[in-house]
Parts: structure tokens; sequence; C-alpha cells
């Protein structure tokens, strides 16, 4: 039997994509629009990518970034791998409490993080900045690479690392050939997200970042609060399309089991 | 030919409070195929496990080629294991799984090379070199994990029911391979399972544990024909047990008397006095229809092909089951019968 559709579904529907895609598409258009005002069409350009990707700012700003987010990454990564196969060993109680502080981390306002670590770091005088900001990304960006190596972790059978210990292997060989190599997804997946979730983040960046060089959001946000140049669409989309690419790679390495299986070399 | 492969001496585990060993000795010739069987959860695994450094025995020194490895971690022993699920690296083809080992020795590559290809030749898997384990079947699967854990050339070669996961055709076919092999490398085999028949196909040598303990030892046909105890002689295969009491003993066995009176000769273990409990086991094969016998009627039939197996009523016995040769005359249902053993195929286990 066929569901018949009620016509306000179909209007919710209309409003939810119009809501959500239009903005994007008028940025988009307005990327490659040649009036200054964007009131209307003017013409073809690409002078907006060009100024975007010439600005010092956003130069600087893309610089910080890539900083902040590879480091706070691989901060993650590390804290993540290490937690999960210390989380494969434990007892029942601690794996709750493993696990309860990962979901806290997940689920308390991001804003409460970072005023708690503003005051925590002023007090100890610990310079705000670069540094600063990298450990906030980590606090929120370990739990979320945590969730998703310990879903890859829980499916290891530990009847390989037997295996690869009887056949000669030291713990760290096994480890490096037979335990990494199996989370070797999980672990390009969690690292894609943090990245990508590092890429984005105001909030922690705007407490903690004190007068080092802003990343690229922050540059973003203090762009538009004077005017809204048109330069902001060719930021806007140039990010879009890199945080995209990211999410679909994470997603392919996930999804894809073949992934990771290649030959090793000893 | 003088040390044993193996020598486990007051080898104990307990998980928890669950003692899964219980302090055993145990010695495993070298060079031949040596089986470790009994039901689930009775300890072979972990002992087993205990050999190949993946378990810490609590008490007890085990001995590998003459060499204490008590204290030694696995990947310094010169034992190599095939798993029950067969563990073969998901990331890794066929040829560096086989190569596993061989890499973490660093051998030379022309030496990996060579040494695996003859593996592969060995367990004929060559042209699958470049295979996943998830590509091959699981008879080609259980041939990787015997080839990985050969290559290495072990002093004794561990397997944990290889062969469980596998269909009853394949199951027959590898059991004889297997056999084939250890023969051709000439390689000591310790294989733990729960099938005493397939047990029984391959060894030279079994022992049978139950509840952590060793029961027997022995080669097949001992252990089968002169169980040690009850538990054994009802393990290893279909037994008629008559209860019975010592009634004398002489240089050719004993004098047993049966529930009905009567009394029967029968052989047995030495030490048993006067007045002892006991069970007398018959095999049902051992069970013979005679003109005249104890009378007995026919409960049921089932016609297996080369033999037949009867279910039996006797007044004083009990119930009782025989095989007889499938071409020996029809017997049915409800017919009226005479039977009886020989006392050469009698023998005595100490009542439980």
């Amino acid at each position: 039997m066929r569901i018949r559709r009620h016509w306000f579904t179909g209007l919710v529907s209309l409003a939810v994509i119009v809501f959500l895609w239009a903005p994007l598409a008028i940025v988009a258009v307005n990327s490659v629009n040649r009036n200054p005002l964007l009131a209307r069409w003017g013409g073809f350009t690409t002078s907006w990518y060009h100024q975007a990707i010439n600005n010092p700012d956003v130069r600087s700003g893309l610089r910080a970034t890539m900083v902040v987010a590879a480091c706070s990454t691989l901060l993650s990564l590390a804290i993540a791998v290490t937690g999960c196969l210390w989380w494969r060993r434990a007892g029942a109680r601690g794996r709750r409490v493993f696990d309860g502080m990962t979901y806290l981390r997940i689920m308390l306002p991001e804003v409460v993080f970072a005023t708690a670590l503003f005051l925590v770091f002023t007090r100890m005088h610990f310079q705000l900045g670069t540094g600063a900001v990298i450990i906030g990304h980590t606090v929120w960006n370990s739990a979320y690479a945590t969730l998703i190596v310990q879903a890859r972790t829980a499916s290891l059978d530990p009847a390989l690392e037997d295996a690869a210990a009887d056949l000669g292997a030291n713990p760290w060989r096994v480890f490096r050939r037979v335990t990494l190599p199996s989370l070797f997804p999980a672990i390009l997946a969690a690292g894609l997200l943090a990245f990508t979730f590092s890429f984005d983040d105001v909030v922690t960046t705007y407490f903690l970042n004190g007068t080092a060089n802003p990343t690229l959001p922050v540059v973003i946000l203090s762009m538009i609060r004077f005017r809204v140049s048109p330069e902001i669409n060719a930021i806007g989309i140039l990010v879009m399309l890199f945080t995209v690419t990211m999410f679909a790679v994470a997603f392919l390495a996930v999804s894809g089991a073949g992934w990771g299986a290649r030959r090793s070399r000893a | 030919m003088s040390q044993p492969a193996v020598r486990l001496r007051g080898v104990s585990k307990r998980f928890g409070d669950h003692v899964a060993v219980q302090p055993l000795d145990l010695e495993i010739p070298e060079g031949g195929f040596y089986s470790i069987i009994g039901p689930s959860g009775c300890g072979k695994t972990t002992t087993l496990r205990m050999v190949a450094g993946l378990e810490t025995p609590d008490t007890g020194t085990i001995e590998v080629a003459g060499r204490d490895v008590t204290r030694t971690p696995a990947y310094r022993r010169p034992v190599n294991t095939v798993f029950q699920s067969y563990a073969l690296f998901p990331h890794l083809d066929v040829f560096e799984n086989i190569a596993f080992g061989l890499r973490e020795e660093k051998r030379p590559k022309d030496e990996v090379r060579r040494r695996v290809g003859e593996m592969v030749e060995l367990v004929r898997l060559a042209g699958r070199e470049r295979s996943r384990p998830k590509q091959l079947s699981g008879g080609q699967q259980q041939r990787v994990a015997l080839a990985r854990a050969l290559v290495k050339h072990p002093a004794v070669l561990l397997l944990d029911e290889p062969l469980g996961a596998l269909d009853l055709r394949l199951r027959k076919q590898l059991q004889s391979e297997l056999k084939d092999v250890q023969r051709r490398v000439g390689i000591t085999f310790a294989y733990v399972t729960h099938d005493q028949e397939e047990a029984f196909s391959m060894s030279d040598r079994v022992a049978v544990m139950n509840e952590g303990v060793l029961e027997q030892e022995g080669p097949p046909e001992e252990v089968y024909r002169r169980p040690a105890t009850l538990f054994v002689a009802e393990f290893v295969g279909l037994a008629n047990r008559l209860a019975g009491t010592v009634a004398g003993s002489s240089a050719e066995g004993y004098a047993v008397r049966l529930a009905d009176g009567a009394t029967a000769a029968a052989a047995g273990p030495e030490g048993l006095a006067e007045g002892d409990e006991v069970s007398l086991i018959v095999r049902p094969e051992n069970m013979r229809l005679v003109d005249n016998g104890i009378p007995a009627v026919v409960r049921s039939v089932s016609y297996l092909g080369p033999s037949r197996s009867l279910r039996v009523d006797t007044e004083t016995l009990g119930e009782l089951a025989l095989m007889i040769p499938g071409n020996a005359g029809s017997v049915a249902d409800g017919d009226r019968v005479a039977l009886a053993w020989s006392p050469a195929d009698a023998w005595l286990v100490g009542a439980a």
C-alpha cells in the first residue's frame, strides 16, 4: 500500500530545503558575482577568490588553523589509541569510568570547558595562545577520536595478537604489525574528523587564543563584523569544500572494510 | 628420541575461583602425533596455551625440547600454534601471513621466498599467494594457518581444535592431510580436540582430561580397550557398563559377580581386591548374538550400512547396546535373542 503524503509534510520538507541550502547556494553564487555590493548579478568573476587567497589576514589565519588542527589531532589520536588499548584490558568498573569521562567531554557545552580552561590557565600564569588553544581543542577532540577508535578496538580479535606473539613478535612488534594496522581505518577516520572539528572551531579558540595570530574562523568572524565583503563568500566556499572532502574521506575510510589492507613491509 | 618434546611437571592454572588445570604431569614424546582430548572445559586448551606461553601457569615447570621455558615469553618459545579460529591476519595476503614469523626472525629475502614457497606447495595453495584470507574457503584458511606455524620449524606444533569450524566431509579429508603432513615433516604435533574419533584416527598417543585432571594417557587402542576410569571408558566410545563385585582373582584375570548373581570372567587393572565394587565394561561391537546366552528382547534396530546398532532389554542386566555386522542376517524389534561376550573383551574399572 502506498503511503499518502499530506500537503503539510511536503511544505515542511520544502522549507527545510530552502532554509538549509538557499544560504549556501547564495554564498556560492555571490562568490563569483562581479557586483561588489552583491545586490544583483553583475557577471562572472574569480577575483574574490584571488583577493581571499592573497589577503594576509586570511593567510596567517589559515596557517594558525593548520598548526592548531594538526597538533590537536595528533594529540587526540595519541590519547584515543592509548586510552582504547587500556580500556580493552580494563575491568568493568574501569571501563565505566573511562566511558563516563569520554561522554562528559562530548556532552558538556564547549563554553564551559573554554571558560574553565581560561580561568585555570590565567591563574597558573600559563600563557594564552596557540598552545592553550591546542590543549582546549584536544579536550573534546580526543573524546570524539576515542569513540571512533573504541568501536574498532572492541571488535578486534585478541587471537590475532596471540598469533603474532606465537610467531615470534615481541609486544612492540605485535602492536606495530597487527594491532595498529587493524585499527588503521578507525585512526584515519578519527584523525580526519578531529582535524575538521578543530578547523571549524570558534568558541574555544576565542577564549584561549590571547594575543596570538587568530585562526581562520576567528578571522572570518572579525571580518564580517565591519562589513560583509564579497571575499567572505569565496573563503566560505573554500572552507566548505575542504571540510566536505575531509568528511567524505573519513566516511570512506570507516565504511570501506578493505581499507588499510596493504602489503606489510617488515 | 631420549628426551620428550614437552614435559610438564606439576603444572596448574586457575582463573579466579575456577580451577582450569589441576597439578598436571605430562610428557609428549618427540616426533609423534599426540592428542589431548576431553569435553569442553576440561583444561585441554588451557594446557596447550601454557605450553605456547599464552597463559602463565600458577605452579609447576614446562620444558620444551629439554629446555625450561616456564618463564620464557611466547615470542621466544620454540613452539608455534594453529588456532581454532585460525587467527589469520586480515590485512596481509596468504604469502605475508605465512612469511610473518620468518620476517620476525629477520631472515634474508630469498630464504623467506624459498621457505614460504615450500610451505605453499606442502599445503597445496600454489597460485593463491596473493589472496586475502577472507577470499579463501574454510579449508584453505586452515591450511594457511598450518603453513604459517610450520614454516618456523617449531620443536612442537600446537593445534587447538583446528578442524572444529569445518563440515564433516572436509574435516575427514583434512584429518588425513594433517597426519600425512606430520609424517613428512617429522615435527611433533600436539593436538587438542573434543572429538575422540578424530584424535584416535590420527594419534600415536592420546591423553584424556576431565575437569582439569589427566585421567589416562597411552596409545589409542590401550585407552579404548583398557580404560583407567569410568569417565575414560564412556568418553572414548559407547560402553555397556555392568555393576558387580570382585569375587576372586587369578593369574588370568578376575571373577566378577554381576547383578544377576552369575559370575563372569574379566580382565582388569592390577590391585583390585575381593569385594571391590567395580564396573564391567563391554564395548557394543564385542557383544555377540548367540544361540545360548543371556536372554534379551530387541527394543530397537538401526541399520548403519556396515553395521547394525541394536538396543536390547535383558531381565537382569538392564538395557544393553550391541553393534553387529550389517550382513549378519535380519533382526527386528521384539525378537527374542540371546547374547554373550568373550572374557577377553570384558574390562573392569573401579566403580565411581
